[in-house]
């Protein structure tokens, strides 16, 4: 089952939609409820101070309460009187309402004298109106009192109390409420849509590096050799150390590749170049009549390249058998100066280049662990170094005891030229530049060497001292 | 012959020597880049892994000065990676070590063809005919029998028929390269290859350039 990755430009579009969603609806519908209550506001003051001039027009007269502006109406000289209210009378009950309100009435909701009472109603027409009801006294002038005093009358503006109530349509007022949640909810979503988009084209534009970043190490992994994809410089910082740390591994991996690739080069040349010997010598030996003396010649020399190609697969199981299988040797207690000494002494003996042997160690240097496997480390390096120098060369063998490991050094006089990267040379069938396919070895001597030093948990190195001295270096826990 | 492994460089050489061909071999590629721009060969048998200068190396080095020899590269490398990074330096001929030895000599053959744009295995001048394969020469359908240094001038005058060739040219060619000073020598095995393949009453097909050298020529 393919693994679906989080996308990096969803997460950020969802959860900054999500917090800038959150944060929008609560300031939109905060910012609504104040137009909100700030228009209802408006309406209930017009409201108010419309019923508020209203209250002027109740007038207490010797015969009661008339009204000025029905009055003035009555009389046809008036200015026309607009709006929706009605007066009653709350003695007798009697109720006059304005033109623009005709035959429909309102609920007057008296309260207590000259407090505004507000309420919500719907005319017998069905328009809904905000109503505003207050209850207060008539007024009396001087031609009032004067008149009332002659006829008699002993009257107070409190004993008649009156109630106006003014209505205002409120369709207008939810119109443009509606107006108004409408360009809210417009607004919100075009600055949700705005996020989207900046988000989207950020993270497009910083990712524009990665991507090339992406294509490069794909052009990297179908070109042999090709040189490590630098980091972008417009990546985004927080990338860096992942595409740093990317390239390191991927740096490791070229090594190996390049490692692989030369081993493989090598296997190639060290296992079929004396196949192909062996072919060729042995099709020239049937090719045509030889002599005993001649077709024995070639049969032996059939021999030996089968000899070399033996040996080189023996080397070659020996290094897979030390890098795959942890060897059960068990730990013993021998001394390191008497196997090197012994063993340097055989291989002077075996190449009969007349060597001579500078042996600078203590007497003895006990250590503890695989001695056979530490007997096969010096024999190789021994061996290379006798191999690789010419005769009558010196060979410079160092043995040093510190606290917790040894150190062997083998230095000679090279007939080879080990190259730029000597540490090559411990790759299976590296050899020096120089160093023919018909020396004897294949390249594997170093490689073993390096496999049993790390067995026994040490390191082999070589150093080249020009112009032409090498010194193999092996450090081993004790 | 470029070819480090000492074996593997006998036993070609010789097998190219018996089959009537002269054969320089080196096993060090600087070596081998010397005698491949100081003489003339026929072909060039190439390893890549050699001591001291690659084969790709030297490869690459003849073809910038333009020497047109047919290379035929012996490699133990044997991805095709590989055998088109040889034949794109400029190799005509790429083979993977091992090999059988006839399809070495097969190979090697067809170069030599190939550079005298001579597809066939044989040569026809006039009424004689050389079977380069089967070292046969006949002249009116009868079989003429040459020693291998005749067979070698008259295979090689054979390839450049028509052209003047100096008897410095068939020395090298058909000599060791360091065995070419006396050029009478070459006059001398004209001269028996004439009284075979030029018999009384026939058509005088090699002829003599005086000053120049001698041309197979059926005009």
């Amino acid at each position: 089952m393919i693994p679906r990755h989080p996308s990096l430009r969803t997460s950020l579009v969802l959860a900054s939609s999500l917090l800038a969603a959150l944060v929008l609806v609560y300031s939109k519908a905060s910012l609504y409820q104040e137009i909100e209550r700030s228009s209802r506001q408006d309406l209930d003051e017009q409201l108010l101070h419309a019923a508020s001039l209203l209250t002027k027009s109740s007038e207490l007269v010797p015969r009661g309460v008339i009204y000025e502006w029905q009055e003035a109406l009555n009389s046809g000289v008036g200015p026309k009187v607009a709006g929706m209210f009605q007066f009653q009378d709350l003695t007798n009950g009697r109720v006059a309402t304005s033109p623009d309100l005709g035959d429909q009435r309102l609920e007057n909701q008296p309260g207590a004298l000259d407090q505004p009472v507000y309420a919500d109603a719907t005319l017998a027409n069905g328009s809904h109106v905000r109503t505003v009801s207050l209850k207060h006294l008539p007024f009396v002038n001087d031609y009032g009192k004067r008149a009332m005093a002659q006829e008699g009358i002993v009257r107070q503006p409190s004993d008649l109390p009156q109630v106006v109530t003014y209505a205002m349509g409120t369709a207008d007022l939810e119109a443009k409420l509606t107006a108004t949640r409408h360009r809210l909810l417009i607004s919100t979503v075009l600055t949700l849509l705005a996020i989207w988009a900046t988000i989207h084209l950020v993270t497009a534009w910083l990712m524009r590096p990665l991507q090339k970043l992406v294509n490069t190490l794909l052009t990297h992994s179908s070109e042999s050799g090709a040189p490590l994809p630098e980091v972008p410089d417009r990546l985004p910082r927080e990338l860096v150390p992942l595409v740093t740390a990317f390239r390191t591994l991927l740096g490791r991996v070229e090594v190996s590749r390049k490692h692989e690739k030369d081993f493989a080069y090598g296997a190639a040349h060290q296992l079929r170049t004396p196949v192909a010997g062996l072919l060729a010598v042995l099709e020239q030996a049937v090719a045509r009549e030889r002599t005993s003396e001649d077709l024995s010649r070639r049969v032996t020399q059939a021999v030996e390249i089968t000899d070399g190609i033996r040996g080189t697969l023996d080397t070659l199981m020996r290094i897979a058998r030390l890098k795959t299988i942890q060897t059960n040797a068990p730990f013993v207690r021998y001394d390191a100066v008497a196997i090197v000494k012994k063993a340097a002494g055989e291989e002077i003996g075996r190449s009969a280049k007349g060597h001579t042997l500078d042996w600078d160690a203590p007497d003895s240097a006990w250590m503890n662990g695989d001695d056979e496997l530490f007997r096969v480390l010096v024999t190789i390096l021994l061996e290379n170094a006798v191999r690789y120098s010419p005769e009558g060369s010196p060979l410079i063998v160092r043995i040093r005891e510190e606290d917790a490991r040894l150190t062997l050094e083998i230095e000679n006089v090279s007939t080879e030229e080990p190259g730029d990267d000597p540490e090559r040379l411990f790759q299976p069938f590296q050899r020096g530049t120089r160093t023919s396919v018909n020396t004897p070895g294949a390249g594997l001597g170093l490689a073993l060497a390096k496999e049993a030093a790390q067995a026994m948990e040490g390191q082999v190195a070589l150093e080249v001292n020009p112009p032409d001295r090498v010194i193999c270096r092996v450090v081993l826990p004790r | 012959m470029i070819e480090d492994y000492l074996p593997l460089r006998e036993s070609l050489s010789e097998s190219l020597t018996e089959s009537g061909c002269i054969v320089d071999a080196c096993g060090d590629g600087e070596e081998g880049l010397w005698s491949a721009r100081n003489h003339s060969y026929e072909v060039i048998v190439l390893d890549l892994m050699l001591p001291s200068l690659d084969g790709l190396k030297i490869l690459e080095a003849l073809r910038k000065t333009g020497d047109p020899t047919p290379v035929l590269i012996i490699s133990a490398r044997d991805t095709v990676q590989q055998r088109v990074e040889g034949l794109n330096a400029g190799a005509d001929d790429y083979l993977i070590k091992p090999f059988a030895m006839v399809e070495f000599q097969a190979r090697v053959n067809a170069l030599i063809r190939r550079r005298y744009d001579q597809k066939a295995t044989a040569i026809e001048v006039g009424d004689l005919r050389i079977d380069c394969l089967r070292k046969e020469v006949f002249r009116g359908g009868e079989e003429i029998t040459l020693t291998l240094l005749q067979f070698r001038i008259l295979e090689y005058l054979a390839y450049r028929r028509g052209e003047v060739v100096s008897r410095a040219e068939i020395a090298e060619r058909v000599y060791h390269q360091y065995d070419y000073g006396d050029s009478n020598k070459v006059d001398v095995i004209i001269s028996y290859l004439r009284r075979k393949i030029d018999a009384p009453g026939r058509k005088r097909l090699i002829q003599t350039r005086r000053g120049y050298g001698y041309v197979l020529t059926d005009s």
